[in-house]
């Protein structure tokens, strides 16, 4: 009996595009849906926030006790040891201030001042390089 | 020999518009993948205080947000007021240092409250701002 060639089809591997690209497709859509591409800054607050008055009851005033530069801080104004500045006219007198305090500064927020009065006081005072830059408050539990 | 027309020497030599189309998105992918912080919602819908000098980045893990109301959340969880401490000391066990981020017209007394919380759980704290001219 003659044997009956048997023809072995050819097994095609196919690159299946279709299923990468719905792949491709929804992670492109999550990342775009997800993800914040805007730039954001840092500004280091650092140990020098760690109050060290707050607590403690009945603490002295602040401007009694604390040596340096003394900023307290209300919208749009910094009053530096008991001279009222602008921000501008802080930031250009803050070199020259910080000669004269040793590098140390004292920022006191007003209840009226905003979270942007703030941060604009603490720039300037990374920008003219305080060496010791710490926050206060009234508030304090 | 007939010559071949246009669209059987396109199978033939397997060139394909799609993979110029898939070379092009897997690039949009790695920009987004590169570029792009994956935020929860409500992490940038305030407008954070904004800074000229200080160089720009992408938005900062692990994050604290000051809400308007003073409602703080810690990486897209809720934080109550009186679990804000113990959240606080939990997260010093992982990391050295937090992130704040508060609305810039709010008054500062929340977002120093925040500060005070985070600094008394041993935290290095940063605040997050956006640099001048690169509003989104």
């Amino acid at each position: 009996m003659p044997a009956i060639p048997f023809r072995q089809g050819r097994i095609t591997r196919r690159f299946m595009l279709m299923p990468l690209v719905d792949v491709i497709f929804l992670l492109l859509t999550f990342f775009m849906l997800s993800s914040q591409i805007s730039p954001y800054a840092v500004l280091p607050v650092g140990a020098g926030a760690r109050e060290e008055g707050a607590g403690e009851p009945q603490a002295p005033a602040p401007a009694q006790v604390i040596s340096g530069l003394l900023i307290a801080v209300s919208p749009g104004i910094a009053q530096v040891n008991g001279e009222a500045l602008s921000f501008e006219a802080f930031a250009g007198r803050a070199g020259d201030l910080r000669a004269g305090a040793d590098g140390v500064a004292v920022v006191l927020p007003r209840r009226a001042a905003s979270v942007q009065d703030v941060v604009t006081v603490l720039e300037i005072l990374r920008r003219a390089a305080f060496a010791k830059v710490s926050i206060r408050t009234r508030d304090s539990p | 020999m007939t010559p071949l027309s246009a669209g059987s020497r396109r199978r033939r030599h397997g060139l394909d518009f799609s993979f110029a189309a898939i070379n092009i998105v897997l690039l949009l992918l790695f920009f987004f993948v590169v570029t792009g912080t994956i935020v929860s919602r409500g992490e940038t819908a305030l407008d954070p205080p904004v800074t000229r000098d200080i160089p720009p980045g992408r938005l900062p893990r692990p994050l604290l947000v000051v809400g308007v109301n003073g409602a703080l959340v810690l990486d897209g969880a809720a934080v109550a007021p009186g679990e804000a401490p113990e959240r606080l000391a939990a997260l010093r066990r992982r990391s050295r240092l937090v992130n704040i981020v508060a609305p810039r017209a709010e008054p500062a007394g929340a977002m120093l409250r925040a500060v005070r919380l985070a600094a008394a759980a041993g935290l290095e704290v940063r605040i997050v701002t956006q640099p001048l001219g690169r509003r989104p």
